[in-house]
């Protein structure tokens, strides 16, 4: 695999300049990049020439920013758009925006219903499940 | 400075494209080349300006919280726990 993990030297943000041409970024690049005074993500968004998250990855910092550090879902789902607006973020996007729109909308579901609406709307499935709220919004 | 738009109206032409109108250009600060972001809200649309990656720094400066690995379990606990 052509993809190398980041050298643990970068991650305190003041080596950035350099990154392999395609990368892959975890979860807590995703949430310390809000956090923390460094431009480490967004380097690597503006050089990578691909950069790739994957729906799990995505799932995990909505979960987090929603519960760990109470962000509303009107700015989470911002910055999800953000970050798959970039050309070189390379993830499942057309079910992660299908997910994310029913994730805005529906405040009492979470980002996994939300993808087991969208993933099963999208390919035309029934779902089957016992949650009653999903099956409220399955109707 | 709050800007108001009131109401605004555009007419799609054959082209299904739409001349954004003054104000709301003004409202969000647009400038060409700026994306636009279509989020479905009920029956309607809204449209917010797309933000760069460097517009989120600083969201949640105040937070001392560093991300820790239980902090992540935690919220996959916290969904297994409904089984």
């Amino acid at each position: 695999m052509e993809t190398r993990k980041i050298s643990r030297s970068r991650f305190d943000g003041t080596n950035t300049t350099s990154f392999k041409s395609r990368v892959a970024i975890d979860t807590n690049i995703l949430v310390r990049a809000l956090i923390d005074k460094n431009d480490l993500l967004a380097k690597i968004l503006e050089t990578a020439q691909e950069a790739h998250i994957p729906l799990p990855i995505f799932f995990e910092t909505i979960f987090v920013l929603e519960k760990v550090y109470k962000q509303h879902r009107d700015v989470i789902t911002n910055y999800v758009s953000t970050l798959i607006s970039y050309q070189n973020v390379l993830t499942d996007s057309e079910i992660l925006k299908d997910s994310v729109s029913i994730y805005r909308n529906n405040k009492n579901l979470s980002i996994i219903d939300c993808f087991a609406l969208a993933y099963s709307n999208k390919n035309s499935l029934e779902l089957i499940t016992f949650d009653r709220k999903l099956i409220r919004g399955v109707k | 400075m709050y800007r108001l738009i009131n109401m605004e109206y555009a007419t799609l032409t054959n082209q299904n494209q739409i001349t954004i109108p003054m104000k709301v250009r003004d409202k969000l600060q647009l400038k060409p080349s700026d994306k636009l972001v279509f989020y479905e809200s009920g029956d309607s649309v809204k449209v917010e300006k797309l933000k760069s990656i460097r517009d989120f720094d600083g969201l949640l400066k105040g937070y001392k919280h560093k991300l820790t690995k239980k902090d992540i379990e935690g919220v996959w606990l916290e969904r297994g726990s409904k089984y």
